[in-house]
């Protein structure tokens, strides 16, 4: 038998995502330097007391830059998910407590859009309706309904049949009351951890679209899209593309390591 | 043998499907492509014209099902924004596409199953260790920025490939195989890394089964019993994720593709979303859907060979 350890992804997992919300907040109040001024003698600044990571070809701070990006990849991920996880639970526990011709025809439906790769489908969305943040919260938040909408249902499936759902139904409740008011409760562990688990994934793939271009619309600044412009610069400034990947490879750590903590907890 | 061809043609009208919605989402979306090629200054005598030309004047199912079946045949329409055939703007690019996702491909099979396998059985030594760190870290480098790095290393620092000047396989096949090495390796890295993770933990799981102890009390040696039968049952989660990478890398090359400036299905699809060209987006998203439905009829059929239970259960 394993000695019970502190778990240290969780730990690691909340601090970097702490420090991230941190980020966040601190962009919404107030950055250091307005995101988009530019200011020519500046240009290729490197790191100083005044500008933390150094300024862009523009001369704009990019330590602004990242704190207002790190909010969008913020808000992009949690519309993103939150699109995903409410249609999932409707779709999945509709056809995980009624099952029959429903659960099949959707769950077919399902199964086709699981097997593509989300960014494949968030980009034939956006061929759809066009690219910008909240086109890519839409096209994402789409692409994402079919992984959660299938753990949803195994999971009501599972639940539908316990004593206290039949207990709830012998009292009087109605189907949606069981759904909700019953099952709901006892899956969200579950769902919690795969709400963490598309967080990291979110976060991936807002940061592929807006390097592709086709996320946040430039001047508003995104992770992503600063680590492509800075790609015209390697020679003169590494730096540049150094910063936004560094912090974006750490919120998609933070999100793994709690997601990762999350399921050694529960063993 | 029926129930492979059960499977075969659900993914047949699986693709069907597929292809009835693609074609109803493009052409439900407002937009007339015959504006967009005239510009707004165009007389609606033009516009008629040429929308007749292109044959956008007849009823939708006329429509879809001409274009189903000239695809079949291998064409895929008019690129209306580069005036093209799209087989002829597409031929050349599906092989730099597919010659990148095959290369990540070996790369992530011939590395993280020996790897996998090597963590396994030193479970918990320093080794173990360090290769589960560097594991996750490298999980959350997405492969855009991964790539950044390798050129910057590479290309910037060891000069090894010139950055961004991609070499064409009809000019130096050699020299575009090589160029291609790093945005594969770029596109494999993470996936590596997760391979490493499932099969040293698929691994382990099978460990304290029975059938191991049956095994070894047979007299086999612990190399034996891990190839001959943990390896066996251990591959069946790794080979459904092997299956869902090839396909999500496809996807994912066409963010690499960008990085290193490859000239691929990837660079014309984002082209095409942009100019609103829908043939051309049509049939890219078609490639890729038959490729997705390709690779899980494949790892099926894989199943059906590694585990004899799928044969008999279904």
């Amino acid at each position: 038998m394993k000695k019970f350890k502190p778990n240290a992804s969780l730990l690691a997992g909340c601090i970097l995502v702490g420090l991230m919300l941190l980020m966040v907040l601190w962009g919404w109040i107030a950055t250091p330097y307005d995101p988009n001024a530019m200011d020519a003698d500046l240009k290729f600044a490197g790191p100083s007391l005044s500008h933390l990571m150094g300024c862009d070809n523009f001369g704009r701070d990019v330590f602004s830059r990242i704190l207002q990006g790190v909010g969008n990849t913020f808000i992009v991920s949690v519309g993103t998910v939150a699109i995903g996880v409410v249609f999932g639970i409707l779709i999945g526990g509709l056809c995980g407590y009624y099952g029959g011709w429903l659960d099949e025809a959707l769950m077919r439906c399902n199964d086709v859009l699981f097997a593509f790769p989300s960014v494949f489908l968030a980009l034939v969305v956006i061929s759809l309706i066009g690219p910008g943040k909240y086109q890519v919260i839409v096209a994402l938040g789409i692409a994402f309904i079919p992984s959660f909408a299938r753990m949803v249902r195994s999971e009501f499936m599972k639940q539908r049949n316990r004593d206290y759902c039949l207990s709830a139904q012998l009292m009087g409740a109605s189907s949606l009351r069981t759904m909700f008011v019953h099952i709901l409760p006892n899956a969200l562990p579950v769902i919690l951890s795969s709400v963490i688990i598309g967080f990291n994934n979110a976060v991936i793939a807002e940061a592929g679209l807006s390097y592709l271009g086709i996320g946040v619309q430039p001047p508003e600044a995104s992770l992503g899209a600063m680590l492509s412009d800075s790609q015209s610069f390697l020679y003169k400034d590494p730096m540049l593309c150094i910063f936004p990947g560094v912090v974006m490879a750490l919120m998609i750590l933070g999100f793994a390591l709690l997601a990762e903590g999350l399921t050694e907890k529960k063993k | 043998m029926r129930d492979v061809i059960r499977k075969l043609a659900s993914m047949i009208l699986t693709l069907l499907i597929v292809s009835f919605l693609v074609f109803l989402a493009f052409d439900l979306i407002p937009g007339d492509p015959a504006i967009a090629k005239l510009g707004t200054q165009a007389t609606p005598e033009q516009v008629a014209s040429l929308r007749a030309e292109w044959g956008l004047d007849r009823p939708f199912l006329i429509r879809y099902f001409d274009w189903l079946f000239s695809f079949v045949r291998g064409d895929m329409g008019y690129s209306y924004h580069f005036d093209r055939a799209v087989t002829e703007l597409l031929s050349g690019k599906i092989l730099i596409t597919v010659t990148l996702v095959i290369m990540a491909f070996v790369m992530i099979v011939s590395v993280s199953i020996p790897m996998g396998i090597f963590a396994a059985r030193h479970q918990g030594g320093a080794l173990d260790k360090s290769i589960m760190v560097s594991n996750q870290l490298l999980m959350a480098i997405p492969p855009f920025f991964s790539g950044i790095l390798i050129t910057f290393l590479f290309g910037v620092g060891l000069s090894f490939f010139k950055p961004g000047s991609f070499v064409s396989y009809t000019q130096n096949f050699g020299g575009f195989l090589f160029y291609m090495i790093f945005p594969a390796l770029a596109v494999a890295i993470p996936k590596i890394a997760m391979c490493v993770k499932l099969l040293r933990s698929s691994i382990l799981e099978q460990w304290p089964m029975d059938y191991v102890r049956t095994a070894y009390s047979r007299g086999n040696r612990t190399m034996q019993v891990l190839y001959r039968h943990v390896l066996r049952n251990a591959m069946i989660p790794v080979v459904t994720f092997l299956g869902m990478t090839l396909a999500d890398m496809v996807a994912g090359s066409i963010i690499i593709e960008k990085v290193f400036n490859i000239p691929g299905i990837g660079q014309i699809l984002i082209k095409c979303i942009e100019y609103r060209d829908y043939p051309t987006v049509e049939a890219v998203v078609m490639l890729i859907a038959f490729l997705v439905v390709f690779v899980n009829f494949m790892v099926d059929i894989i199943y059906r060979i590694l585990d004899p239970r799928m044969r008999q259960s279904s």
